[in-house]
């Protein structure tokens, strides 16, 4: 019987909390009562209570008993044993649930209904007694049920797993199992699944196999056994393991794609790979893959506009999972620059640097003249700024001329401001700097030599648009001829618009770190993804193939997440490794004595209410027989004697 | 006839056999069953003297005559009625606890008894309940046939008052002239003491039986701990502790006031019994009131 199966604490608990009950119930009894008497004048002599006095126990030997009863019963529900009792053989199922449990080889069973089997077929082959852990083979997954005798339990446990998309780590889930199982009695070790590894797991599962020895003899180490689904024979499988996308250098719509594929099988197979973008086809090409080979596939596409691309193969196969991958292709759109400058030498300088980036539309604009479209950047040189920013600007300043001015050498760039970070030149040199006052908020970029060191160039937001201050006149500089120069303009247009992405990756399940923040992470089957916050970004642990939903406090991003490269190896099974559950040895079950321990309980019952009840009505016989005048000291007469009327017992006469 | 509540009938048919004693020097009507010194008409011979003129001619006994020639008379006792007046305390502390029944109760039924005697032999019964004072009595006489009024009048009293044993003796010698015989019911637990009241019988001629009820607890408190207890009468409160000693204390202050009480009754003439109420009132009745010379 299994009761309460409270620990020993716990029955301590209880058992204190009842006592004290118990005795409390006791000295209750010695509360003052209140009666009505025929008269106090025989109480006269006796001294009154002044204080209420300490509190005695009236029956102590019937409170000892009815604590004794109260022990022996907290006892017995604490279920204890006597003597070893060592619990039944610990036994931990490893159930392969990755991605390749979803393969269905037509006229078969599903490979995951398989693993329920073979589950469910072990299980019914351990003792009843045994406790059991149930984990996965995903990496960083909880287990699935902790160790449990619930049959029941386990059996749902089992029916309720489901194929993720997630690459298993066999190994490291075994070395889990092991670990789990580390005890003075050696255990059970199963797995169940496909067996699949890539050539590092077989590595490490061998050096598994060799600390295990699976024999499961006097080393105390658990029985290994392998439940393999599927068979032994390869399976048919091709499979999209990448997708990759490249913006062209020169053409900023242009896109260079890759795609890689997998054959995991021992035979050729032809595939026909078909891409489209946003549903929109972008064409079809046909691949012959040898056995086991892993094909690059490229393709170039113009698209200026953001999308989803999807790649898909061709035929079906076993496994539908890897047939399809997407990715998602990032926006563009060119910076519109505004260059305000009068027709000079650096005003020509300026405008090749500018324009000299692909991602940028540069337009020269006389000063007292309207850009033709809205800018994103505007530069001033050789122009008078405005009072106020209406875009966001970078501003030449030109200090003071003076005829016998040295030139000053620029001594520090800030390398971590977005503006100057690639800048890490000493020869540029300026002559007649701009006093620059330094707001606060402002970054100093760069510093001209002095003591202190002068501000040259500064970073500042402000009314909502963002400002360099570049404090010299580039005519009096051999700043324009230095490779800072384009780098200067290029990172602060970056900084005033946005970065360029120009390559894109395909994300595979796992352990994925996506921008932030996030408020929320849903995945393609609806259900909420726990996620981590990392600084800006956020990690969370993908299992499902889809389009995970980041939602942010501006809105909503998708985020296509597609299987990975797969493990191909199969599994090989040992001969020890496909026995039988080994027969556990005789245990020393130990005593149950909870029926002892119940039975005092009702023997120390009945002593409490002997002690108390009886005791009390011997008591109140005594004082009866006293009272008749009982000649013999002894109130209880035994059978057959007759007890006389004495003198002592009749009222007293007198005639 | 009987109530159930006080007397049955196997108990009834018992008392048949048993006579009420009282002292042979009280005079009382002729006709009754008591013998007296009174020298009269009556069954019992007590002695012969000289005929005088004016004896009853009837009295003369002629075998004496016949063989001495001369008158000789015989003389027989008297057999009188003797009054009997039962004082039944119904003050509160008769009615206040009691282990098997109260005090009262059994008092009513050492009550209906002496009453159920007193009629059996032809006597007349006075049933006088009293507590601070006299109230108001059953006078009944005509034999065993005027027993139910006596039992009507039992059911009809209760308890209620402080004691005042002076007060109502004092009263008694008031309202009952003739010297009979006095039964004291009561636990005589009178503050300012009964030996005046016994006194006050003893003085009126009276020949009186004091019989003292009380319940066992009365005598030995089987309570322990602290206890608050309350004065039935005065109401009146005290704190004790109830301990071995303190109940030993007690009882022993009790038995020397039933001594005293006792003494008191024997100083006077008159006779004591101290019932128990824990005792069956027919063993009391028969037993101890027999062997006491209360009852023949």
């Amino acid at each position: 019987m299994n009761w309460l199966a409270m620990s020993p604490l716990q029955a301590a608990a209880l058992w204190c909390a009842a006592a004290a009950l118990a005795v409390w119930l006791y000295l209750r009894t010695r509360q003052p009562r209140h009666r009505r008497v025929s008269t106090l004048r025989f109480w006269a002599s006796v001294q009154p209570v002044a204080q209420p006095r300490r509190r005695r126990l009236r029956e102590p030997w019937a409170l000892l008993a009815q604590l004794l009863f109260l022990l022996f019963l907290i006892v017995a529900l604490a279920n204890p044993r006597w003597g070893d009792t060592a619990g039944g053989r610990n036994v931990v199922m490893v159930l392969d649930t990755s991605v390749w449990s979803q393969v269905r080889v037509p006229g078969e069973l599903p490979w995951m209904d398989r693993i329920h089997q073979e589950a469910l077929r072990v299980l019914d082959s351990l003792p009843t007694g045994d406790p059991v852990l149930l984990i996965s083979t995903e990496p960083d997954a909880p287990p699935i049920l902790p160790f449990t005798i619930d049959r029941a339990a386990l059996r749902k446990a089992v029916a309720a797993t489901q194929s993720s998309s997630a690459v298993a780590d066999v190994p490291r889930a075994l070395d889990m199992g092991k670990a789990a199982l580390s005890g003075a009695r050696p255990g059970l070790l199963v797995y169940v699944g496909p067996g699949m590894l890539d050539e590092q797991q077989a590595q490490r599962l061998d050096e598994f196999r060799q600390a295990t020895e699976t024999s499961g003899d006097k080393s105390g180490q658990p029985q290994f056994l392998v439940r393999l689904v599927g068979g032994p024979a390869p399976v048919q499988n091709r499979g999209i393991t990448r997708l990759s996308l490249r913006r062209d250098p020169a053409q900023p719509a242009l896109w260079h794609l890759l795609a890689q594929l997998k054959n995991y099988s021992q035979n050729k197979a032809e595939v026909t790979l078909k891409l489209s973008i946003n549903d929109q086809a972008l064409g079809e090409q046909d691949i012959a893959l040898t056995p086991n080979e892993l094909a690059n596939v490229e393709q170039e596409f113009v698209w200026s506009q953001g999308g989803v691309v999807e790649a898909e193969i061709t035929p079906p196969d076993a496994l539908d999972a890897d047939n399809r991958a997407s990715l998602n292709i990032p926006s563009f759109r060119p910076a519109r620059v505004a260059l305000i400058a009068t027709d000079s030498p650096f005003s020509n300088d300026l405008l090749t640097a500018v324009v000299s980036n692909p991602y940028v539309q540069a337009e020269l604009v006389r000063p007292g003249d309207s850009p033709l479209n809205t800018p994103d950047v505007a530069i001033y040189e050789s122009a008078k700024p405005p009072q106020a920013l209406a875009y966001d600007s970078i501003w030449f300043l030109k200090g003071k001329r003076a005829a016998n001015a040295r030139p000053m050498r620029v001594t520090s760039w800030n390398p971590q401001h977005p503006v100057t970070r690639w800048i890490r030149s000493r020869d540029v040199s300026v002559r007649n700097p701009a006093t620059l006052d330094a707001l606060p908020g402002d970054t100093v970029l760069a510093s001209v030599e002095g003591n202190p060191q002068l501000p040259l160039i500064l970073a500042r937001q402000q009314g909502g648009h963002r400002l360099v201050l570049v404090g010299f006149d580039p005519d009096d500089s051999n700043f324009a001829l230095q490779s800072a120069f384009p780098l200067l303009m290029a990172g602060s247009v970056e900084w005033m618009t946005h970065s360029v992405e120009e390559i894109a990756d395909s994300l595979s399940t796992g352990e994925l770190s996506l921008p932030g923040p996030a408020n929320r992470i849903i995945a393609p089957s609806g259900k909420d993804v726990p996620f981590a916050s990392d600084g800006q970004d956020v990690r969370l642990l993908a299992t499902e193939t889809g389009m995970y939903r980041v939602v942010t406090a501006n809105g909503e991003t998708r985020i296509p997440v597609n299987v990975p490269l797969l493990p191909g190896q199969r599994l090989q099974q040992t001969a020890p490794e496909s026995a039988a559950v080994e027969s556990e040895p005789p245990l020393p079950a130990g005593w149950n004595v909870w029926r002892w321990l119940a039975a005092l309980a009702v023997v120390a019952l009945w002593l409490e209410w002997w002690l108390y009840y009886s005791g009390r009505k011997k008591k109140e016989l005594a004082e009866r027989w006293d009272e008749r005048g009982g000649a013999s000291d002894n109130p209880f007469p035994a059978p057959g004697e007759t007890r006389e009327h004495s003198e002592d017992r009749s009222p007293h006469f007198v005639t | 006839m009987s109530s159930p509540h006080l007397l049955d009938r196997e108990f009834l048919k018992t008392l048949e056999q048993v006579t009420l004693l009282c002292r042979n020097d009280l005079a009382g009507a002729v006709g009754a069953e008591h013998r007296s010194r009174t020298r009269g008409p009556g069954v019992e011979f007590a002695d012969y003297r000289h005929y005088t003129f004016g004896d009853d001619p009837r009295s003369l006994d002629w075998n004496a005559y016949l063989r001495l020639g001369k008158l000789f008379l015989k003389i027989y006792e008297t057999e009188q009625h003797i009054p009997v007046r039962i004082l039944l305390d119904s003050s509160v502390s008769m009615d206040c606890e009691g282990a098997d029944e109260s005090k009262f109760l059994y008092g009513q039924r050492l009550a209906a008894t002496f009453a159920y005697l007193a009629l059996l032999h032809l006597d007349t019964v006075a049933v006088v309940p009293f507590a601070e004072r006299l109230h108001k009595p059953l006078v009944v006489s005509g034999g065993r046939d005027r027993f139910w009024p006596v039992l009507q009048f039992f059911n009809g009293l209760s308890c209620a008052g402080g004691t005042d044993l002076f007060f109502s003796a004092k009263e008694f010698i008031g309202t009952f002239h003739a010297r009979g015989l006095a039964i004291v019911i009561s636990d005589f637990f009178d503050e300012h003491g009964c030996q005046r009241a016994v006194e006050m019988l003893r003085s009126a001629g009276h020949d009186f039986v004091l019989v003292q009820v009380h319940s066992a607890e009365e005598q030995r408190p089987s309570a322990a701990g602290e206890l608050i207890l309350e004065d039935a009468e005065s109401g009146a409160r005290r704190a004790v502790e109830c301990s071995p000693a303190n109940t030993q204390l007690y009882e022993q202050r009790f038995l020397d006031f039933s001594e005293e009480l006792q003494r008191l009754a024997l100083r006077n003439g008159g006779r004591y019994a101290r019932a128990v109420t824990n005792i069956p009132y027919q063993d009391f009745v028969l037993q101890s009131l027999r062997s006491g010379r209360v009852l023949a």
